[in-house]
């Protein structure tokens, strides 16, 4: 009997429901939703966005599959399984733009067909290297002549307002957007911008006057929005004019972030450039994770020697979004994600399920950590064996490389503090691998003697998830 | 005979029926958005706008005279 699963994050919308039944993933329409379907999918909307690669696949199968579940359902979609689930939250700003002016996209092509959106959720979208991809297939339907765009609200408090949060007032949105999920609201964005810029159409429009009629009362005001008819012509110019604002938004940080100093100090090593090549080479991973990417230089050489997908993470917001950009340029299926692993994103959401963590969403085929436990043992005084088992936990085999006191990077992080750390060696670092793995092949890969270690984890230990 | 005196109730409801809002979807448009786009609609829409924030105006203006009656009363 295969174990029919289904997903944590689909129970809002009654048209349909996700679903996993062993590795592959099934969408039900339910009666309900039939009509609006079928309407939708005779437009010719559907293939066109699959064809340009804005829209997931689907495949129309026999529906007896999940007749346990529900016998009134008639249709089944069937969808490629997406290897890894990202979230807005931790999407660098390039990221989360490209995601808004792809969902604003769609919306106008599908007004082209006589089709509209029900809503704008920033969760409809995910990456497929770096390139966003629709995943709500559900969440078109035929378009009533006359109505609003019932998705604006939406749209705003989830791809516009953290937006804005870091364009205008340089505030990074990751960090808040995390904690509240339905994103971040007209109302709380309004105090927070400079004053000068409220005074601008587009905000003064979007942001300050939509919290304002926010707050006149529903029984008031429901008999106006009652009256009220949108043309499509003025729908239509709404969409572009949000579009063309949020194409000229840029991240606008002005503060050096860390990554620059740390890129210039540090020159690619050959013999870690070699050691990486013929891990990978040998391993040939379907998804790598590479942990403290940076700006991707490792990540990049891994998709060049055979890795086929690879997720960075990286806590500083400068690294990730040149990374992204590097991603972008290159065509690399490589997507880097903002993540402290001192504090990676948490399983959240209702039941705390509906949003995977980062650990739920291990393992990975294969890890990278590089240059990065020194980081989190010395600057967020995490014990080197807890970090070691941490990562091991990752991914069943890949390389760590351990950086000794003595080495100019990890003696500037203890410039200005007493050096307590008398369990961070070499010989710990060793000891704490082989608990759990078996060391294939170490190497000294600079002058101050980093030690590159590729672990493969013990076949008792090799199902650790 | 009985049905012609309740046609035009069915009428109504027939008419009703079909200029009302379907149930679009799960999502609540927010009151703040539908109104900002009411301001989109054209001159109708944004006349029906106007008149809804009038009366908040109104309410303000009202709300100030209000102590200045009090207090001749309590002199009083």
């Amino acid at each position: 009997m295969k174990k029919t699963q289904r997903n944590n994050a689909s129970f809002r919308d009654p048209n349909g429901y996700v679903y996993q039944i062993e590795d592959r993933i099934y969408r039900t329409v339910m009666p309900v939703a039939q009509n609006e379907f079928d309407f939708v999918r005779s437009t010719g909307l559907i293939t066109k966005l699959i064809a340009e690669k804005k829209l997931l696949p689907e495949t129309l199968i026999e529906s007896h599959l999940l007749k346990d579940i529900s016998p009134d359902i008639k249709c089944v979609l069937e969808h490629p399984k997406l290897p890894f689930i990202s979230y807005p939250y931790e999407w660098t700003f390039s990221a989360l733009k490209s995601a808004a002016l792809l969902h604003i996209d769609i919306h106008l092509q599908a007004l082209e067909h006589g089709v509209t959106l029900s809503d704008a959720s920033a969760f409809n979208i995910q990456f497929q290297g770096s390139k966003p991809v629709f995943i709500d297939h559900l969440s078109f339907r035929k378009y009533q002549e006359g109505e609003i765009w019932n998705g604006h609200r939406q749209f705003c408090e989830q791809f516009l307002n953290p937006l804005l949060l870091q364009s205008y007032c340089h505030m990074p949105y990751n960090v808040w957007y995390r904690s509240a999920l339905e994103g971040i609201s007209a109302d709380q964005l309004v105090p927070l911008l400079p004053f000068y810029r409220k005074c601008f159409p587009n905000i003064f429009l979007h942001v300050v006057m939509q919290s304002s009629l926010q707050k006149t009362s529903t029984k008031q005001a429901v008999k106006t929005i009652k009256k009220i008819h949108l043309p499509l012509s003025a729908f239509k110019k709404l969409l572009s004019s949000l579009r063309r604002w949020i194409e000229k938004l840029q991240l606008n940080n002005n503060e050096k972030s860390s990554w620059q100093d740390y890129s210039s100090d540090y020159l690619p090593l050959p013999k870690k450039i070699a050691f990486v090549k013929e891990f990978i080479e040998t391993t040939r991973p379907r998804l790598l994770w590479d942990m403290g990417c940076n700006t991707g230089f490792y990540s990049k050489l891994a998709l060049q020697t055979g890795a086929k997908k690879v997720i960075g993470f990286d806590a500083d917001q400068g690294a990730v979004e040149k990374a992204f950009s590097m991603a972008v340029q290159e065509q690399l299926n490589f997507l880097p994600l903002l993540m402290d692993l001192a504090n990676p994103s948490p399983d959240q959401g209702w039941q705390n399920a509906e949003r995977m963590g980062m650990m739920t969403r291990a393992p990975a085929d294969a890890l990278l950590a590089l240059a990065v436990t020194h980081h989190l043992a010395i600057t967020r005084n995490i014990p080197l064996s807890s970090i070691i088992d941490c990562l091991l936990n990752l991914a069943p085999e890949g390389l760590i490389e351990f950086v000794p006191k003595h080495d100019p990077q990890l003696q500037r992080l203890l410039s200005l503090r007493k050096d307590i750390f008398e369990d961070y060696s070499e010989e710990i670092f060793l000891n704490a691998i082989q608990q759990k793995a078996t060391i294939v092949k170490k190497e000294i890969v600079s002058d101050s003697e980093r030690l590159m270690v590729w672990y493969k984890r013990d076949k008792n230990n090799a199902n650790l998830d | 005979m009985s049905i012609r005196k309740w046609m035009p109730l069915l009428c109504a409801m027939a008419v009703g029926l079909t200029i009302s809002l379907p149930a679009y979807a799960y999502l609540d448009p927010g009151t703040g958005s539908s109104l900002l786009q009411g301001l989109f609609a054209g001159v109708a829409g944004v006349l029906a706008v106007l008149k809804l924030y009038w009366q908040r105006i109104k309410d303000f203006f009202s709300v100030k005279k209000n102590p200045g009656r009090d207090e001749k009363n309590t002199k009083e």
